[in-house]
């Protein structure tokens, strides 16, 4: 990756958790149980966002495009059930421009995230086989205890 | 085939009507005529919300007749006052405290009502509207 790609990416990295933690602390501050649990969704993807993007490169586009899904469903919430007031147009907004600064991110590195995406269709099948692995194991397990 | 599509034209717009007709008679079935807003308030009750609690958590308000509420938002959290169920015209507006809003309601027929807080659903009280109801 150029210098040049390189400081673009942290700098949307940068936008994209500053804005999921403006609209997950306007929830969290708005308060009631349903935003509570909102905000709690938006500071543990923003969480995972971060530690994927320095430690777990291959999840990160996939991270993104499930946060972008949380604020899309979060607006689409919103929109059926309220209330209408201007705090709410607020995160609205920052929610949508959430979704673009993602779109963005996601758009200007396609191979990147193609490779998430494939990564991402792989973990169920890894996942069953470490359940197959372990059942095998838990199988062997009680006959060695029963001899 | 221009006569086929006129027809189903004259069905989707019949059947939008029908639609339209039903859910403006099952929307507020309960509540007597709207009043001009000009139609000041038989009765103006007061309610606060502290600590996203209202108090009082109960209200007693005359049937059949305008009534007005002076909600006193003391949190520094949006908050309002919203009779469930009775329809767009009983919900106040949502604002942030400390501040104080007056809300003017149109008439409600006798019964119990509960109402509620936009923002915040878990915050409810119930609203009596009684023949002889003179505001508690």
């Amino acid at each position: 990756m150029s210098q040049t790609r390189r400081v673009l990416d942290a700098g949307l990295l940068v936008l994209i958790v500053g804005l999921t933690l403006a609209t997950g602390y306007i929830h969290f501050w708005v308060g009631g149980t349903l935003l509570l649990l909102n905000a709690a969704g938006y500071f543990a993807l923003a969480l995972v966002a971060v530690a994927s993007a320095l430690a777990y490169r291959r999840a990160y586009a996939a991270v993104l495009l499930g946060l972008a899904g949380y604020a899309g469903l979060t607006i689409a919430g919103w929109a059926v059930m309220g209330p209408y007031f201007d705090i709410a147009y607020l995160a609205k907004a920052i929610e949508i421009a959430l979704i673009a600064a993602i779109a963005v991110r996601l758009a200007g590195w396609r191979s990147e995230t193609r490779q998430s995406l494939t990564w991402l269709r792989s973990v169920p099948v890894g996942a069953r086989g470490l359940i197959g692995r372990a059942t095998a194991r838990h199988g062997i397990a009680p006959a060695s205890g029963e001899e | 085939m221009t006569r086929l599509r006129s027809a189903a034209l004259v069905g989707v717009v019949a059947a939008a009507l029908a639609g339209g007709c039903g859910s403006a008679a099952t929307e507020a079935p309960a509540l007597a005529p709207a009043i001009t807003p000009a139609a000041p308030p038989a009765i103006t009750l007061g309610i606060a919300a502290e600590e996203s609690v209202f108090d009082p958590a109960g209200l007693v308000v005359p049937a059949d007749a305008p009534f007005a509420l002076r909600f006193d938002n003391r949190d520094a959290v949006p908050h309002n006052v919203a009779i469930a169920g009775a329809g767009p015209g009983y919900s106040g507006e949502v604002f942030i405290g400390p501040a104080t809003r007056t809300y003017s309601f149109a008439s409600l027929t006798a019964g119990s009502y509960m109402f509620i807080c936009d923002v915040h659903p878990e915050m409810v009280g119930t609203l009596l509207a009684t023949e002889d109801g003179d505001g508690r």
